[in-house]
C-alpha cells in the first residue's frame, strides 16, 4: 500500500462543516497506512478554506504518525509559513503576542495560535486577536460586543471543561467571498462526551452516545451547576444562538465522535462511525461581518 | 486596587477576587468604573460572591454591558430555566461510505 496521501483542493466550505467530508477522509486514508511514515501530497491544491485548513493542522500536530508534506507551490509554501502551520504561533507573554501578531493586521487570518489553559493571561490573549480579527474585518463597531462574548464563552468553556492542556485559534476573514469571519476555536481535552462522563451527570439521558452528549451540552445542560439552581450552561447555548439566529451566521462543533451543525437551514446532530474519533474538540463560527439592524446581543443572553 | 482589567471574561478571574477579600473582614466594594465588558460566565461568579458574602461585598459604578450583563444573571437565579426546544435530529452512521454520502449533502 503506497503511503501517500493526496491533499484536495478545499477551497470553499459551502455549508459549515462540509469540508470535514474531505477532512474525515484524509483521516481514514492517513490511519489506514501500516507506514509510521505518511506523505501528504500537495501538488492539487492552490487554496485551502480556513475551516479545513484548521483541522488539517491540528491532525498533523497531533498525529501519531510522521506526516512528511511534500510538493507545496511557493505560495502555499509561504503561506503555510506565515500561518505556523507545522509549529502552530505559541507565547509566553502578551507582548510577545502582541508583536508578533501587529503585522497581521494587514493580512486577511491570523497564525495558528497555540495557548496554555492553566496561563492566566487568556483574556488579555482575546482581547490582542480580536482587535487583529476586527481590524481585518473592517467591521463595523456593532461586531465587537458579540464578538467577545461569543469568544469569551466558548474558550471559557474550553478552560473549564476540556481538562486539556492547550486551547487553539485560528481566523480568517473572507471579506469578499463570503463576507463573514471564520473563526475556529479547539482543545486537546476530554471531548463533551468526556466531560460528561467524568463528571457523572446526565448518563442516564446520554447512554453512551455521544451525539446525545453533545445535544445536551449545546442545549445548555451543564456539569457544574450550583446544587440549588441552574446557573450554568449558558455559554454555548447563547453563543450559538446569538450567532445563528441573531447574526444569521454559522455554527459547527465536532467533538470526540459525534458533531453538531447549526445554521439556518436546521440543526443537526451527527454520531460518527466507531473507528472514527476526534480528540478534543472543535468548533467553526461563520460570523457575517455585517450586523442585522435591529440585533440587540442581551436578546440572546437570557436563555 | 486595580484588580483584573476592563475585558473580563474568564471565571478564574473571580478567583481574584475570592482570593482578594478572603482574609478581610470589613465591607469590599468592587468597582467595574474602568470595565467596559464583562462575559456571562464572569458575571456568575460575581454574582456568587456577592451571595457568598452578603452583606461584605458591595458592586459599584456597574453600567452598560457590565449593569446588563449582571442583571441578566440575577435574573436567571431567580427564575426557573426555559429552553427553547431546536427541532433538531441525531443521525448515526455505522461506517465511513454511509457516512461520507451524508457528508455529500451538505
Amino acid at each position: 500500500m503506497s503511503n501517500v496521501v493526496f491533499i484536495p483542493n478545499v477551497d470553499r466550505d459551502e455549508r459549515i462543516g462540509s469540508a470535514f467530508n474531505h477532512m474525515f477522509s484524509i483521516i481514514y486514508r492517513t490511519e489506514e497506512i501500516d507506514d509510521d511514515t505518511v506523505i501528504w501530497d500537495f501538488s492539487n491544491t492552490t487554496f485551502f478554506h480556513p475551516f479545513f485548513l484548521a483541522p488539517l493542522i491540528l491532525y498533523k500536530n497531533r498525529s501519531q504518525k510522521n506526516i512528511i508534506t511534500v510538493k507545496k507551490s511557493v505560495n502555499i509554501d509561504n503561506y503555510f509559513r506565515l500561518i505556523y502551520f507545522d509549529d502552530m504561533l505559541c507565547f509566553d507573554e502578551l507582548a510577545d503576542l502582541e508583536n508578533r501578531l501587529n503585522p497581521y493586521k494587514r493580512k486577511t487570518y491570523i497564525p495558528f495560535c497555540r495557548f496554555d489553559l492553566c496561563e492566566s493571561n487568556i483574556d488579555g490573549m482575546q482581547t490582542i486577536i480580536q482587535d487583529i480579527i476586527e481590524v481585518q474585518s473592517n467591521a463595523g463597531r456593532e461586531i465587537k460586543t458579540p464578538l467577545s462574548y461569543m469568544l469569551g464563552e466558548l474558550i471559557c468553556n474550553i478552560s473549564q471543561h476540556s481538562d486539556g492542556k492547550y486551547g487553539y485559534i485560528f481566523s480568517q476573514c473572507l471579506s469578499h467571498k463570503e463576507k463573514c469571519i471564520n473563526i475556529c476555536i479547539a482543545d486537546d481535552g476530554i471531548s463533551v462526551f468526556g466531560s460528561y462522563v467524568k463528571a457523572r451527570r446526565y448518563l442516564d439521558i446520554i447512554n453512551s452516545n455521544e451525539a446525545e452528549a453533545l445535544r445536551l451540552a449545546n442545549e445548555g445542560y451543564s456539569t457544574k451547576d450550583l446544587p440549588e439552581t441552574e446557573n450554568r450552561g449558558f455559554g454555548i447555548s447563547t453563543s450559538k444562538r446569538m450567532l445563528v439566529e441573531g447574526l444569521k451566521g454559522d455554527f459547527f462543533m465536532l467533538s470526540g465522535g459525534a458533531f453538531h451543525r447549526h445554521d439556518i437551514n436546521g440543526s443537526d446532530y451527527v454520531k460518527l462511525p466507531e473507528m472514527m474519533n476526534w480528540m478534543g474538540t472543535i468548533v467553526l463560527l461563520r460570523i457575517p461581518i455585517d450586523v442585522p439592524q435591529n440585533f440587540n446581543y442581551i436578546e440572546y443572553v437570557i436563555r | 486596587m486595580e484588580l483584573i482589567g476592563s475585558d473580563i471574561r474568564s471565571r478564574q478571574n473571580a478567583d481574584r477576587i475570592r482570593n482578594s477579600i478572603a482574609n478581610y473582614d470589613g465591607v469590599v466594594e468592587l468597582d467595574f468604573n474602568s470595565v467596559e465588558f464583562i462575559s456571562r460566565s464572569f458575571a456568575d461568579e460575581v454574582y456568587t460572591i456577592v451571595n457568598e458574602n452578603r452583606d461584605n461585598v458591595k458592586l459599584k459604578n456597574m453600567k452598560g454591558i457590565v449593569d446588563s450583563m449582571m442583571s441578566v444573571v440575577a435574573d436567571s437565579r431567580t427564575h426557573k430555566r426555559v429552553r427553547k426546544t431546536e427541532n433538531s435530529f441525531i443521525f448515526e452512521f455505522s461506517d465511513i461510505e454511509s457516512l461520507s454520502a451524508y457528508l455529500a449533502t451538505f
